[in-house]
């Protein structure tokens, strides 16, 4: 991103203006400007206390050109039981390894200045999202009509791809379901850097509607990953969304899930696997604006070598908001000396007749379980994997899609270390 | 430069080789308003204090000057009345008798009422009112018989310019080894302009005979509004502070601004519990005092504890934190506190608790009662170092909310860098149900008893901590500050 204020010869803000000139050009202006305002942000910036951005601060940004999808990642990336698979390299669809359109899905490119965007949250803070806005040069639009439900989930692919020079690019993933319809979303983020990505998501549910959603983060190394996903929900609508991170060097998703109508249900959950100095930052407000809607928050961190993770989130309860019932949980299980956990889980209530409860909890593995197995003859090795596939498993196991949940565990497992000697059997999904 | 406390401005000015031009035709007790370093050197010379202590004022007041009154507070529905630290008289001698009520019918009858209800003896609230105090009681022989017991167990319990005066080494050793005097805006205005405050220091292996409270120092009761307070027990010395009373007390003052620093040695013990009751404001949320206090304790050494009680019904705006840095070895933090805002109060007060040391342990047990318009925000710090293996914490807060119009906030910040820490968090939010208020009526309990009770039931593991006196007033306390906030 330019820090270096409005000066003309950033290549980032050169690209923007371009694409002003053909699309959005004053919501790109303002949002360049506004991201200039913000700055790049510090250790001293509440919002990124924990984020090691220092590096990428000095990083030279440029546009992401146009590539090619690269084969024998998209195989790897495949996961069994979607019914069609979207790919972006570098923020431009891919037709050729794309299947066709589903059913009520648009690629944004087209309508870019005639759809309004950033409808279902503010976020005027973050200067990510700025970018986000400012950058935009394709995404998918699903738009389900009342009552209808589309059978298979739909597989979104972006794939970054540089030869050396450090590039920026997003994608923009627009999801507005409505009256009791119904739609499932795949999204995995994979590739090399040097790269800044700033995906964003935003969901708009009307009354009774359903979406199931899945963000999967399977970056190759250097990869600053920072997304977010807004949701605004009418009343009974549900949301349910995972946010799963195996791989990328920073990986922040801002999350703001707004409970408009009566009766809405929203849960967000989180999984995340250390490796090296990987950080996972989780920044979540759950809005709780109507009567008698539920929220479930659970975030899980795994932290190997010298890993981190950061959970920030806050449940909010407006004036009236009665019958409220809201759980947030953050836990991490720390694997080695180095590794660090910060959590936040805040609550700012408003009425009385409410529910909220927060647990946080942070430590190693209970040696005591440990114990327990080694008595019984398993090797400790396979006792620690089995104690953290446990511990993964809670997350993991809400995923709605069955095939999902075994993509996921065949990634956690790779990951964890002794992993290899876990049977079969054990992690049956 | 002893001084004598009778002397006069002026006469002061004339005999001291005081060279800073400042020229006053004041009245001789009272400093006007404004602060600047004319003001410092005064505060330090009338208190006749040493060479290093008046620079170190200045050096915090250098600092305050180029820090920023903190923003980040949680204050909604309520205006912030914006202080203006040159309109305070930062030094004022204690008010001559002719000025106090003369006698308990000068008093207003409400607060009257109030001591009524809170059961105190007639005596102290005469004291408590205000009322010139050697007309009602002879406060010197009770100072005198405390001051005997300790100075028997080689206690030293006084004031702290006394402390300055008489034991200066102890003090210039542990002044603002805790708080530095540049810790944060208020702790650094405090430092610059302290008037007053306790000294404690209990010797190796001495266990304080007896519960040290600042109501027994009556006759230094006016110490205004920046305080401090500094309390050291060496190696294996245990005791016990109480700070406050449940009286409202009389008070015109808008800001009070106080530090206490604990500092435990090797196996030593402090408990400190207080309880606050300032002046909140009136029911539209007009007046009341801003009560922004730094507490913290240093266990420094091996297998120290500290503990902090608090109860804080009192203020219409309390930020308050009293922290633990837990440094030696095994040593114990813990905090226990009961927070009750009812009309438009506003209370955000947690606690921090650094793990330095290894196999330290901290205990967080928060309780949160918001009627009315009030607010209750709990703010909490919990760090695990590094090098601070095996440490525990346990934070658990509740809040209770009653009403549609107040507010429970929760703001923790926990961060572990040493795996094998056991940190956990627990936070919940429950209201008064009126099934439990039903049920009660129905067995003949009024609504206003039946809420006394489950409110006492939910502070019950806080009010455990208080010694025993302080924790029935405590309870009659929050029935009294509950008055109609239901039905």
């Amino acid at each position: 991103m330019c820090i270096k204020t409005l000066d003309n010869s950033c290549p980032l803000c050169d690209a923007i203006d371009t694409l002003a000139a053909r699309s959005m050009g004053d919501q790109r202006r303002a949002a360049c400007e506004r991201m200039h305002e913000l700055g790049w942000p510090s250790r001293s910036d509440d919002a990124f206390r924990y984020c090691p951005l220092k590096e990428a601060a000095n990083t030279n940004w440029f546009p992401a050109p146009v590539a090619d999808a690269d084969a024998s990642l998209l195989e790897s990336l495949d996961v069994a039981g979607t019914g069609s698979r979207l790919v972006f390299v570098n923020g431009r669809f891919d037709k050729t390894a794309s299947s066709p359109l589903p059913e009520h899905t648009r690629l944004l490119a087209p309508m870019l200045g005639d759809m309004e965007l950033d409808r279902a949250a503010d976020f005027t803070d973050d200067p990510f999202a700025q970018l986000a806005t400012a950058l935009v040069e394709d995404g998918v639009v699903i738009e389900v009509p009342d009552g209808r439900s589309v059978a298979d989930p739909i597989h979104i692919v972006h794939l970054t791809s540089t030869d050396a020079d450090p590039i920026a690019s997003t994608l923009r993933i627009a999801i507005r379901i409505g009256k009791d319809a119904r739609a499932c979303v795949l999204e995995t983020w994979a590739g090399e850097g040097p790269a800044l990505l700033t995906p964003m998501t935003e969901v708009e549910l009307a009354e009774g509607a359903h979406c199931d959603h899945a963000r999967l983060v399977e970056h190759g190394e250097g990869v600053l990953h920072m997304g977010a996903i807004a949701s605004r929900q009418a009343a009974a609508s549900t949301f349910e969304s995972v946010v799963l991170t195996v791989g990328g060097q920073t990986i922040r998703t801002l999350a703001h899930a707004s409970l408009d109508g009566e009766g809405a249900h929203a849960a967000l959950r989180g999984f995340g696997i250390g490796d090296g100095d990987r950080h996972i930052n989780s920044r979540l407000r759950v809005s709780h604006m109507a009567p008698n809607c539920t929220s479930r928050e659970i975030f899980k961190h795994l932290l190997p070598d010298q890993s981190s993770a950061a959970f920030t989130a806050r449940i909010f309860v407006n004036h009236g908001a009665h019958g409220t019932d809201a759980v947030q949980t953050s836990r991490n299980l720390l694997l080695s000396p180095d590794a660090k956990s910060w959590s936040r889980p805040e609550l700012e209530i408003y009425a009385d007749d409410v529910k909220c409860t927060h647990g946080t909890t942070t430590g190693e593995i209970d040696p005591a379980a440990l114990f327990y197995l080694r008595a019984r003859g398993v090797p400790e090795p396979t006792a620690r994997a089995l104690l953290a596939w446990a511990f993964a498993a809670e997350v993991v196991n809400e995923v709605p899609i069955a095939s999902l949940r075994a993509h996921l565990a065949r990634r956690i497992l790779a990951q964890l270390p002794g992993a290899e000697s876990l049977d079969e059997g054990v992690v049956s999904l | 430069m002893p001084h004598d406390p009778n002397t006069t401005l002026d006469q002061w000015a004339d005999q001291s080789d005081y060279k800073w031009g400042f020229v006053t035709d004041i009245d001789a007790d009272t400093l006007p308003p404004g602060l600047d370093e004319d003001v410092i050197h005064i505060i330090s010379a009338r208190k006749g204090e040493p060479e290093w202590l008046l620079e170190w004022r200045l050096g915090a007041f250098a600092k305050w000057k180029e820090m920023a009154e903190p923003a980040w507070a949680h204050w909604p529905d309520r205006d912030w009345r914006p202080i203006d630290y040159q309109a305070i008289s930062y030094f004022s001698a204690p008010k001559r008798d002719e000025d106090r009520p003369k006698s308990l019918d000068e008093v207003d009858p409400k607060l009257l009422e109030t001591y009524e209800k809170l059961g105190i003896p007639l005596e102290e609230r005469a004291a408590l009112a205000g009322v010139a105090v050697d007309a009602v009681f002879d406060s010197v022989s009770v100072a005198t018989t405390f001051r005997d017991t300790l100075a028997e167990a080689g206690v030293i319990f006084c004031s702290f310019s006394e402390a300055v005066q008489e034991h200066p080494d102890l003090v210039r050793k542990y002044l603002g080894k805790v708080v530095s005097r540049t810790d944060n805006f208020f702790a650094a205005l405090n430092a610059a302009v302290f008037t007053d405050g306790s000294f404690v220091y209990i010797p190796k292996g001495v266990r304080c005979p007896m519960e040290l409270s600042t109501y027994f120092r009556i006759n230094q009761m006016n110490t205004g509004q920046f305080e401090r307070t500094l309390i050291v027990a060496d190696e294996g010395a245990y005791v016990s502070y109480l700070e406050g009373c449940t009286a409202p007390q009389r008070d015109e003052n808008q800001l009070h601004a106080a530090v206490v620093e604990l500092v435990a040695l090797d196996d030593a013990e402090i408990k400190y519990s207080t309880i606050q009751n300032w002046y909140p404001g009136d029911e539209n949320g007009v007046g009341g005092i801003y009560n922004f206090v730094t507490k913290r304790g240093l266990c420094a050494g091996h297998r120290s504890h500290i503990s902090w009680t608090q109860v804080e019904t009192g203020s219409a705006m309390t930020w308050k934190y009293p922290s633990c840095i837990l440094k030696g070895d095994d040593s114990i933090g813990e905090f226990y506190s009961v927070a009750l805002t009812n009309n438009h109060q506003q209370a955000d007060t947690g606690t921090k608790m650094i793990h330095v040391g290894k196999r330290t342990r901290s205990n967080v047990v928060s309780k949160g009662i918001s009627a009315g318009k009030g607010h209750n925000t709990y703010r909490g710090f919990v760090k695990i170092l590094p090098g601070s293996d095996d440490s525990r914490n346990y934070t658990q807060c509740d809040s209770m909310l009653m009403g549609a119009e107040c507010g429970a906030h929760t703001f923790p910040v926990i961060e572990v860098e040493n795996r094998t820490a056991q940190v956990e968090h627990e936070a919940s939010t429950t209201k008064i149900g009126e099934d439990q208020i039903f049920y009660c009526n129905q067995r003949g309990i009024s609504s206003e008893d039946a809420v006394s009770m489950i409110v006492n039931g939910f502070c019950r593991e806080v009010f455990a901590e208080l010694p025993m006196e302080f924790a029935v007033e405590a309870k009659a306390l929050l029935a009294v500050s509950l008055e109609d906030s239901v039905g």
